[in-house]
């Protein structure tokens, strides 16, 4: 019995997750030997002897493992929001961001980091302000009648545009010694600040708007055959959209406030699901979820361990990301 | 052919002519002159400026310098200042008027040209770039203070006494450049006999994360070793900019703050309690022992090379981290001391406590917005 060739890609996607999961654990400013970490998890629910430092317990408990849990969810829920959204749009140049959310949580932030010190503060306002601007862009895109799909990106946009002008009167009269560079620092996204709580709280969103995305998987296949036709093969073309979105919006706002904004992943990874599975919604929203998962969980080790200050996660996501799509496009032309 | 070498031979002229119009600031001014009415003054870079003996009108466009015209006694005669020196809360209290001066600097690099020539400065005080701004902008004559290395004790000194120099105020300068040798060799006196090993390691936690540093190729090294400790950042350099932030900070790991495991921890901003309450910073020694403090701060931040901080931030850090030491002192006594013999202020003990608990902190950083 041979495995089909889409099983076959998930398995080995799979084994590479782990595999770079394992090592992400393993390496940084310090390296620590994989039996000591299986040792440490393993003493939260077996009594053992420590024969390790309490910091290498820290090392391990409160930083490498919520930071590797995040990357997870936070790579493979841009990746399946980018999928869902270029399925929902028919444009491949549709990234989670394109509604506006990226801007209102980076004004949501903006004005958090002005107002307060507390980072929870922070991640409360971007995670508010995230949502408050998809819901204007949805709302003004009802406003008009005609075309629903175009009108929603052109909302977007307009509001998008409208959050960043904020935010750039955020930044030019903060105060220009501490809170404007907090602010830009803030916004070029950086895994360094998840802590285990913020986990607790976000993990199950991300995990139930992830599901309910993968459920629905199929209506995509039929949505990006066009408005028209879905309608004609009785698929609710409102409800799953607004399904779509809410739950991609949900997710890329969650990913912004505890990460910062993030780029290319959305965009770029569900492209190069493509080139794995080919364009069938089915395959390709599980590929990419495992793909942007593993990748951005290998570029915030690279992140955090090639030099001692932390390289923002941002420039490193494109800088890696980029030259590789290049090779990848060369080698397979993708349909889309 | 010819003529293209021709063409080609006329551009790398007229490029070369360009270049030596414009190249590095304050240099090549031609001859001086100087009338009976004029003096002299000659500026960190080595440049000879020429400005009236009644200097009444002087602009100061450096950012934690600003303080310097207090120490000097000359703050009657800024006529137009910058932003940080303008919001801060301190300054304010006692010299109600800065309120009031035109700001024409918020940050290197944005100046308001307008502003600036409105205030009808003599002459204006500024680094490299918002000199440069000045220069080519204005007729105002242009002395420059050198940003570069405006750091250490050292520097500030040299710095101290460019300033007298411009305001005819050497007796103060002295004065200032006098406390603070006292005072480092006051603290090197109590904390001489420490063994090296003995010695406490402090780490800087700035911003809302606290993994923002100043590394071992700062200011802050030094300054950390007058106090007889020792920087956790040492083996960092941040001193280069890294994009959104301030000069000379840098952004470190979480695990790379465990790997160091300081024994006092300073902030400098959100709660002492959310640090102590987090689960990433329970292993560290300093939270074990209770060893987290929040910086103080003053008419400025303490992070940054001014010349308050240089002389009282090494001080707080000692008694912080040998009180033993230092049980016949008073922070908050050499605080009051400080401010009344250089910058003239009148401290309360209600000022005092603000500045040791860093309460104006939250003020100078909120300032800007209060505009």
């Amino acid at each position: 019995m041979t495995i089909p060739r889409q099983g076959r890609i998930r398995l080995v996607l799979s084994l590479l997750v782990i595999l770079v999961s394992i090592i992400s654990l393993m390496t940084g400013q310090m390296y620590i030997p994989p039996l000591t970490i299986i040792k440490i998890i393993a003493s939260n629910f077996i009594p053992l002897t420590p024969d390790w430092s309490p910091t290498v317990e820290s090392v391990i408990m409160n930083v490498r493992l919520p930071r590797l849990a995040a990357g997870l969810l936070v790579g493979a829920g841009l990746s399946i929001s980018g999928a869902s959204f270029q399925g929902l749009f028919r444009n491949p140049l549709v990234s989670p961001h394109i509604l506006g959310v990226a801007a209102g949580a980076g004004f949501g932030a903006a004005l958090g980091i002005l107002m307060s010190d507390s980072l929870v503060v922070i991640q409360i306002s971007a995670f508010l302000f995230g949502m408050i601007s998809v819901a204007a862009a949805y709302l003004l895109s009802r406003v008009y009648h005609t075309s629903p799909v175009l009108m929603l990106v052109l909302a977007g946009i307009i509001v998008g545009s409208l959050f960043s002008a904020l935010t750039s009167f955020l930044k030019y009269i903060a105060d220009p010694m501490n809170r404007m560079p907090a602010i830009v620092f803030w916004l070029m996204g950086s895994l360094n600040n998840v802590t285990g709580k913020d986990l607790l709280y976000v993990g199950p969103v991300f995990a139930a708007c992830i599901t309910a995305l993968l459920l629905i998987r199929w209506r995509i296949n039929v949505l990006s055959m066009g408005e028209e036709d879905a309608k004609a093969m009785g698929v609710n073309t409102e409800l799953t959209g607004a399904v779509i979105i809410v739950c991609a919006t949900v997710i890329t706002a969650a990913a912004v406030c505890i990460s910062g904004i993030i780029g290319w992943i959305g965009l770029v990874i569900p492209h190069i699901g493509r080139l794995l599975v080919g364009p069938d919604h089915r395959y390709l929203l599980p590929v990419s979820l495992l793909v942007g998962a593993g990748y951005l969980v290998a570029v915030d080790t690279i992140a955090r361990s090639i030099m001692v200050v932390e390289v923002p996660i941002g420039i490193l996501t494109a800088l890696i990301g980029a030259p590789f799509f290049a090779i990848l496009l060369r080698k397979n032309r993708p349909g889309w | 052919m010819d003529r293209m070498i021709k063409i080609l031979a006329l551009q790398a002229l007229s490029v070369m002519i360009i270049a030596s119009f414009s190249c590095s600031p304050g240099k090549g001014d031609g001859e001086i002159t100087a009338g009976p009415e004029d003096r002299v003054i000659t500026d960190m870079k080595g440049n000879r400026v020429v400005v009236s003996k009644k200097l009444e009108r002087v602009a100061l466009l450096g950012g934690p310098t600003g303080q310097i015209a207090y120490i000097l006694g000359a703050q009657e005669r800024l006529c137009a200042v910058t932003g940080s020196i303008a919001t801060s809360e301190l300054i304010r209290i006692f010299d109600p008027s800065i309120a009031s001066r035109p700001t024409v600097r918020t940050v290197s690099g944005s100046v308001n040209v307008e502003e600036l020539i409105k205030s009808n400065a003599q002459l204006v005080i500024a680094g490299d770039t918002d000199g440069e701004i000045v220069r080519s902008k204005t007729g105002i004559a242009v002395a420059y203070f050198d940003d570069s290395i405006g750091d250490r004790v050292e520097a500030i000194k040299k710095e101290i006494m460019f300033y007298a120099s411009v305001f005819e105020a050497e007796k103060r300068g002295e004065a200032y450049n006098n406390y603070l040798d006292s005072m480092i060799a006051f603290i090197n006196e109590r904390i001489s006999s420490i063994p090296v090993n003995k010695r406490k390691v402090i780490y800087n936690g700035y911003n809302s994360n606290h993994l923002v540093t100043l590394g071992g190729d700062t200011f802050m090294q030094e300054r950390i070793e007058l106090a007889g400790c020792l920087n956790a950042a040492k083996e960092i350099g941040t001193s280069s900019k890294q994009e959104g932030l301030h000069s000379g900070l840098g952004e470190v790991s979480m695990e790379l703050v465990l790997k160091w495991n300081p024994d006092i921890i300073v902030i400098d901003m959100g709660s002492l309690e959310e640090l102590k309450n987090d689960s990433r910073w329970a292993s560290i020694k300093a939270v074990k022992n209770g060893e987290v403090y929040t910086q103080p701060a003053g008419a400025f931040i303490w992070d940054r090379p001014t010349a308050e901080a240089a002389v009282l931030h090494p001080l707080w850090m000692a008694m912080t981290a040998y009180p033993e030491k230092f049980r016949d002192i008073s922070f908050r006594k050499e605080i009051k001391r400080f401010y009344k013999e250089i910058f003239g202020f009148n401290l309360t003990d209600k000022h005092a406590r603000m500045i040791e608990e860093g309460s104006f902190r939250a003020k100078i950083m909120k300032g800007a917005k209060s505009q």
